[in-house]
């Protein structure tokens, strides 16, 4: 095997080293994924009497040995790859499929990036998620997302965002509006990202939750979304092998510090606008979005300026949906959506201005 | 010349659909596919007004300066969906205020004019009365498919008859949100589009542009 950090000698094994790089990175976030989705599921509730022991989960953990009473770190291992394995098997056969049928419709060989996506998707989604949400995010991801497009490096949004969009747009009882983790038997309290929405600080306060541990990811969220220590390992290994660009990830931050900030001078104090703007990376999947969905490869802006455009867009606009509509708590999704529908405009853009600027002084 | 006549009737339906071929009246098949009776009063109404608007047209085609017939052609169409607007508010009320303006906005409805600036401009009224009904006919198609999936899976019913128990009602049918908003129309629509062209490969469009091929060593 070649060593991902090696130079590539050309287009197909530069693909196949930031495919390699980009599984890589999502490592540490699938660890914090399994651990924090079990300790959600046995740590927080404190009582857990009221989990319902004949979903398939809850038997799954038992046989991987999870004990219910005084959970321990095994346990929350145990029960928390009885959460995500079976999505994430699900999405890869449901992929699988697709690519298959693609592949022998084109007689061309089967690409392997719907790996990525499947675990991508997989992280986007809550640990309780209904398994038919899983076929059907992933069914679209992979027709709409990429096959009908033509395949890997012609996509023109990132086909695991495509899913998850449409799975929320689908069913929002079920994801966009109601906190994932609230109202299913057995799960913890709301999603943080929900409290902070919802409450500003007094929620947050009253759930117990302070920065440190919405750092580390210990908070309930979706799957591999709550740990910002996890995803920033993973972006400082993909900014150091330069697959993603540095430009693009500093202008989400900085357009989100900027809203926030103007949200704190001259906001109303009511649910989040009051909240300082470091709240909005620690809590909600922000911070995986901008580094795994946001900076995709092929979807995001391909021009310097137009990179700081898109991700400035991207980082003010979660805060303002985030403060100003209540039925979208998280925002990400739609953020990352429009950012990545105007990616190929502002590069146009910056190109048309660019060649505007370039004429002129040569007059 | 009576096959001629037959295959003015149907060669709207697939071969030349002025939806999924010439992807004219788009706007009002994405408002009114919400659910199959909205859409089949829709069709209904635009097959009336192309028939009786295509065969009027074509009755003073050689009296019409040349300058001035799209006005009276707009003129003739206005008054025929302004009378048909009135008796479906006289005579199915409560529909008509689902379809809301979407059977004013008939007057602005390509199909409409098309057929009678590109057809019923050169033809008989036989013709032009068949060319209407069938371009009504084909959009009419395409509509009560779309708007059959989008109310069966946005609702779990058809023509407001409940086929699937949705979960609400303690039922194990799941009904897609997505369905009854604007956009599933869009996909819907790509998809016949797609299959119809696959099918029919003499209707796909020329590429506007190739890609050159990748150069020697790069891959």
């Amino acid at each position: 095997m070649v060593s991902p950090f090696a130079t590539p000698a050309n287009a197909a094994d530069g693909y196949r080293r930031i495919f390699r790089l980009r599984l890589l990175a999502l490592l540490p976030v699938s660890i914090a994924a399994v651990f924090n989705t079990g300790y959600q599921y046995l740590g927080a509730a404190g009582d857990n009497s009221t989990l319902v022991v004949n979903d398939l989960r809850a038997r799954l953990a038992t046989l991987l040995g999870a004990s219910f009473d005084d959970p321990g770190v095994y346990d929350f291992i145990a029960a928390g790859l009885a959460h995500l394995v079976p999505v994430l098997l699900l999405a890869l056969v449901t992929g699988g499929f697709w690519e298959r049928i693609i592949a022998e419709q084109r007689q061309k060989p089967i690409e392997s990036g719907f790996i990525l996506i499947a675990l991508l998707f997989t992280l986007l989604l809550p640990g309780a998620v209904p398994f038919f949400h899983v076929v059907y995010g992933m069914s679209f991801a992979i027709l709409l997302g990429k096959g009908i497009f033509g395949g890997e490096g012609k996509t023109f949004i990132s086909p695991a965002l495509l899913g998850m969009a449409l799975v929320q747009v689908s069913f929002p009882s079920a994801v966009g509006q109601h906190p994932l983790w609230e109202g299913l038997a057995g799960y913890a309290g709301s999603e943080a990202i929900a409290l902070f929405d919802r409450g500003g600080a007094a929620a947050l306060t009253a759930a117990n939750i302070d920065p440190w541990s919405a750092f580390i990811g210990a908070v309930a969220g979706t799957m591999g979304t709550t740990s910002v220590l996890a995803v920033a390992l993973g972006a400082a290994l993909l900014l150091l092998n330069g697959v993603i660009s540095w430009r693009l990830l500093s202008a989400q931050l900085i357009g989100l510090a900027v809203v926030a900030s103007l949200f704190n001078l001259f906001g109303a104090d009511t649910g989040a606008a009051m909240m300082p703007a470091y709240w909005h990376l620690l809590l909600g999947s922000f911070a995986f979005g901008a580094v795994f969905v946001a900076c995709d490869p092929v979807a995001s802006c391909c021009t310097n300026p137009g990179r700081w455009i898109q991700g400035f867009l991207v980082g003010a606009l979660v805060v303002l949906i985030r403060v100003a509509n209540s039925t979208h708590p998280d925002a990400v999704i739609p953020a990352l959506l429009l950012g990545s529908i105007l990616a190929p405009l502002i590069d146009h853009a910056v190109i048309a201005w660019n060649i505007r600027g370039r004429a002129r002084r040569h007059v | 010349m009576q096959d001629n006549n037959w295959r003015i009737l149907t060669r709207p339906l697939i071969d030349e659909n002025p939806l999924t071929l010439q992807i004219l009246g788009i706007c009002s098949a994405l408002a009114v596919t919400t659910s199959l009776d909205t859409a089949l009063l829709m069709s209904f109404v635009v097959i009336c007004v192309l028939a009786l608007g295509s065969g009027s047209v074509s009755l003073i085609r050689n009296h019409l300066p040349h300058s001035v017939r799209i006005i009276v052609q707009i003129t003739i169409i206005a008054s025929l969906v302004i009378v048909v607007d009135q008796v479906l508010q006289a005579y199915a009320f409560e529909l008509s205020k689902r379809l809301s303006v979407f059977v004013g906005l008939i007057i602005t409805n390509c199909i409409v004019l098309g057929r009678a600036e590109g057809f019923a401009m050169h033809n008989g009224f036989v013709a032009s009365v068949l060319d209407g009904i069938g371009n009504g006919l084909g959009y009419a198609l395409i509509l009560v498919i779309v708007g059959a999936i989008r109310e069966f899976f946005g609702k779990g019913s058809l023509l407001n008859l409940q086929i699937l128990i949705t979960t609400s009602q303690g039922g194990a049918f799941e009904p897609l949100h997505l369905m009854l908003l604007p956009p599933s129309a869009f996909f819907i629509i790509g998809g016949i589009i797609w299959y119809v062209r696959r099918k029919r490969p003499k209707q796909v469009e020329k590429p506007e542009f190739t890609l050159r091929p990748r150069a020697e060593g790069s891959e």
